[in-house]
């Protein structure tokens, strides 16, 4: 879901205005989140299989 | 600029010849979260993505999601270095003031960040009452650097007139930060920049300004620093320079300005 917010509304804003720190901001930032929620995500299914 | 500062002074020209349009700040952002995404491409095209399946098959970007901004932000603090100081709030600004930070300040530790050029404080009237004090401060001074006088608008020499302790938790932090800083600032003068008359010379102590002025003790609704910086009618420093038009000056608008 953060993935698709990223991937649909916030590449579109960065694409619209490259040059802007806060467009980038925006990006770098969700794509953080989305980044955290996929690695626990991983290490949580990785934890449940082994135990 | 911090490349400048490095004295990578080809970094620019490397952006300007890359051909992106990009001003060399936002380049190297891009370009390091492009590095990052090519080569974790890559790695997991490669490696990891045929190992799973279905909708795990996401997981692996996790890793990348999680580099790229890093590296993005990462390379930011070192590109965008600017601003700091216009960034900062009045309360950060005053945490010296309020004895809430000791020693030197961290963003005058580094020379890139020191600016020793006159100062346009904006914000509100605490924010200059921040600045006023914390200029004549001892400790926010880098050692080395030649003492500074403060030349005062007349608007922000009704700020000083109207200036209170500042209680915090039935704490006053002024008190106690002047009775600190009173034996260290005892050669500063300032100045109101207009008619460049003298307001006050000698020790800076506004703790110790409010206890002995009569004013004061007549009148504890009013700042009793009117003596101090010359703007009353009595002995202040501003009638002994003999200046005939200091008296009509108003307390609006304008500036501290330190030269």
């Amino acid at each position: 879901m953060i993935l698709l917010l990223v991937l649909f509304v916030y590449l579109p804003i960065l694409v619209a205005s490259p040059t802007d720190l806060v467009s980038l901001n925006y990006f770098a930032d969700t794509l953080l989140f989305s980044g955290a929620v996929l690695v626990l995500a991983n290490a949580l299914r990785e934890r449940t299989a082994a135990g | 600029m911090l490349f400048e500062f490095v004295d990578f002074a080809n970094a620019r020209l490397a952006a300007a010849l890359a051909g992106f349009r990009l001003p060399s700040g936002i380049f190297w952002l891009y370009f390091s979260g492009s590095l990052l995404l090519v080569a974790g491409l890559v790695k997991i095209l490669k490696d990891e993505l045929p190992q799973t399946h279905g909708l795990d098959k996401i997981m692996p970007f996790g890793r990348l999601f999680l580099a790229i901004p890093l590296a993005v932000f990462g390379t930011e603090h070192f590109t965008n270095t600017g601003g700091y100081r216009e960034h900062r709030s009045a309360l950060d600004s005053g945490a010296g003031v309020l004895g809430l930070l000791r020693g030197s300040r961290s963003d005058r530790r580094s020379p890139e960040h020191h600016r020793p050029d006159p100062v346009a404080v904006g914000g509100n009237a605490f924010g200059r009452h921040v600045f006023f004090i914390r200029t004549l401060d001892r400790h926010t001074r880098p050692p080395g650097t030649p003492q500074q006088s403060a030349f005062l608008d007349p608007h922000a020499a009704g700020d000083c007139l109207q200036r209170r302790r500042f209680c915090l938790c039935g704490i006053s932090w002024e008190e106690r930060a002047h009775k600190r800083r009173a034996r260290a600032c005892n050669r500063r003068t300032i100045f109101r920049r207009h008619t460049r008359s003298v307001l006050w010379r000698r020790t800076f102590s506004a703790s110790r300004v409010c206890s002995r002025s009569s004013a004061a003790r007549n009148h504890p609704g009013v700042g009793s620093r009117t003596r101090a910086v010359g703007l009353s009618s009595g002995h202040g420093a501003g009638r002994r320079r003999g200046s005939p038009h200091r008296q009509q000056e108003s307390a609006a608008g304008g500036q501290p300005v330190w030269a």
